[in-house]
């Protein structure tokens, strides 16, 4: 039997939030007439997360998956695990350190029933401390400029999903943060909703600062892939062509300035004319990769016909 | 390369202990070396099978196994028709054996063969999927330079990673495959697919330590653990390893050019005969290189994530 709803969580060692966690959630679906379950991640925890989270009651409502990883591989991962594991037609995922409030759960379900395919939480107060909100800042803004989907709070577990648009974006390594950027590609409509945040109130924060680097270094390859997915050859194509031409002025240049340059120069145009040829080869290689794997590029690119619906199409059940 | 493993054959025999002994040469005395494995392993009192991976045609081997088999004692051979390498050996041999707990062995790696029972004792006590016998000098705790060198990079704290005597769970030799020399780097690996792994400390017998590698073992070696390394911290995300570099690089060229260019165009500096010149227009353009090259292998990532299960699911309860 399919449930109208899954919420995805992933654990890290959050012995003590396991159980207030299930009754908030719990509490937060009560009111709502539609079938859940609730699927817990335990992302290789050291602590009692496990046996905390066997001790949940099972067959009541929501409904309990309790998928156990065999070690710890980060949040992303433990969400994929829980998403591909995760039978509802719409999935909510959010933190399992009670940051995010289920009391949210609600509202993002009636906005996603207002015909988005996404719902993104924006926690407008965060609740933590500067040196992981000012990082996170300049991350979002820096994804929301090179993917060009502005969203305030890319880094937000608490989001709801249609199953079929979250289920064919492929999520691995750090993606979570850029599943919005990904869904947008998709031609999904994107909807920001706020949301609360709570301070901590068990255990402790899993970020540090080095996450500047990684998320730029990741936005690169991200807008790369983005754009790749749309149109395989022009990127690299394009980054040849413009070293040719560099190649071709500096060597109009060579050819027809008088006193004539030296031989650094000579070099330097050379250099420049095998940095052409190299990323036309490379380009070449990419579009073998995008041929051989045209099925993965498409099933992602065709999801867009898929992916949005008529606003209220089935609003009613979803209603709050 | 590595030729495609053999399916493993179904229905684990419980309680038999199968034991894997890929074989790169003939040796002499591989009968009186079967004789005192035997002899030390009897004393499990367990049922015992003997996985022989013979890596190239060793006709002196094949006869002296073939004989011993026919003499009754519970012997597997495999061989490859030509040599394919130790971690293929292995791969094939971990395929091949049937016992719920599986020991690998080299012939020639001196041990007491009457440690192999404690061994398997510690697996079976323990969490451990896997369990090494870390070779320890007397009177020298710690590793040798490659441990060192490999916790510094990975963090991970191994006695002796190279040893080729573990004790591994049936399920561990069901999903291991290895390449290349990745044999030497087994734990590490299998750590890397979640499974617990421990070592055990015994006795070294001669001057056969952690520490010593052969002088034309190191440039291998070095190559080897960063193979390692990069398998084990960016396959995932390959462009963190490319982009840092290549940025690097392009981020240091491009300053290079641009103090160039300020010296010609400010202070009046000759440009176009500089060799330093050709050197900041080349980390420029290595730069970039590197930087494609790596966007490319997150392509590749993008292409085949899901498909390759990036995190293993051990238990599902509902």
């Amino acid at each position: 039997m399919t449930p109208d709803l899954s919420i995805v969580v992933p654990l890290f060692n959050e012995e003590e939030n396991v159980r207030p966690l299930f009754e908030a959630i719990a509490a937060a679906l009560r009111p709502l007439p539609l079938s859940a379950e609730l699927v817990l991640v335990d992302d290789g925890s050291s602590d009692a997360t496990f046996a905390r989270a066997l001790e949940l009651p099972r067959g009541g409502r929501p409904r309990l998956r309790i998928l156990k990883l065999r070690r710890n591989y980060g949040q992303t991962a433990a969400m994929a695990a829980g998403i591909a594991h995760a039978r509802g037609r719409v999935i909510v995922t959010m933190d399992g350190d009670l940051q995010n409030d289920p009391a949210d759960i609600p509202r993002l379900l009636a906005k996603l029933e207002e015909g988005f395919d996404l719902v993104v939480g924006w926690r407008r107060e965060r609740k933590d401390h500067w040196s992981r909100v000012l990082p996170s800042k300049i991350a979002n803004r820096l994804i929301g400029w090179v993917t060009g989907v502005p969203i305030r709070d890319n880094g937000c577990s608490l989001k709801a999903y249609r199953a079929d648009l979250i289920k064919a974006i492929p999520l691995y390594a750090e993606m979570h943060r850029f599943i919005p950027a990904m869904a947008s590609l998709a031609g999904a409509r994107i909807a920001e909703l706020e949301v609360r945040h709570h301070p901590r109130r068990f255990g402790r924060s899993k970020y540090g600062f080095s996450r500047i680097y990684k998320v730029l270094v990741d936005l690169l390859a991200i807008a790369t892939i983005l754009d790749f997915a749309r149109r395989p050859v022009p990127w690299l194509a394009g980054a040849g062509l413009l070293a040719a031409l560099c190649a071709t002025l500096a060597g109009a240049l060579f050819l027809f300035a008088r006193p004539a340059p030296g031989v650094a120069f000579q070099g330097v145009v050379m250099l420049s004319g095998a940095l052409a040829a190299f990323l036309l080869f490379l380009a070449f290689l990419s579009y073998l990769l995008h041929s051989t794997r045209a099925a993965r590029f498409d099933r992602f690119r065709l999801l867009a016909a898929r992916a949005s619906r008529e606003p209220g199409a089935a609003a009613e059940r979803f209603a709050p | 390369m590595t030729a495609e493993p053999a399916p493993r054959r179904l229905a684990a025999a419980t309680g038999t202990v199968s034991v894997v002994v890929p074989l790169s040469r003939d040796l002499e005395d591989l009968e009186a070396r079967h004789a005192r494995l035997r002899a030390g392993l009897e004393l499990l009192a367990r049922p015992l099978e003997f996985v022989y991976v013979l890596d190239g045609p060793l006709a002196r081997s094949r006869a002296a196994l073939a004989a011993l088999r026919r003499a009754g004692e519970p012997i597997e051979i495999l061989a490859f028709a030509r040599p394919t390498g130790e971690a293929a050996a292995l791969t094939v041999g971990l395929r091949h054996a049937r016992g719920a707990v599986v020991l690998t062995l080299d012939p020639e790696f001196p041990i007491d063969p009457a440690e192999l029972p404690r061994l398997v004792h510690r697996l079976e006590a323990g969490e451990a999927d896997l369990v090494t016998a870390a070779r320890r000098v007397p009177g020298r705790a710690g590793g040798g330079k490659l441990e060192r060198l490999l916790g510094w990079l990975l963090g991970c704290r191994f006695e002796d990673v190279r040893s080729p005597v573990r004790a591994l769970r049936a399920r561990v030799a069901a999903e291991l495959t290895l390449y290349g020399n990745q044999h030497r780097f087994l734990p590490l690996l299998a750590q890397a697919q979640g499974f617990a792994v421990e070592e055990l400390p015994v006795p070294a017998l001669g001057r056969n330590g952690p520490g010593l590698v052969r002088a034309v073992g190191w440039p291998s070696l070095l190559l080897d653990v960063v193979t390692v390394f990069f398998l084990l911290r960016f396959l995932e995300k390959p462009f963190r390893f490319f982009g840092g570099f290549g940025l690097l690089v392009l981020v240091l060229g491009g300053l290079a050019t641009a103090w160039l260019v300020f010296e010609r165009l400010v202070l009046g500096v000759p440009l176009g005969d500089r060799p330093a010149l050709i050197l900041a227009t080349l980390m420029v353009v290595l730069g970039i290189q590197i930087i494609a090259v790596g966007l490319i292998g997150e392509l590749v990532t993008f292409a085949w994530a899901r498909e390759s299960a990036d995190h293993r699911v051990e238990r599902i309860v509902e």
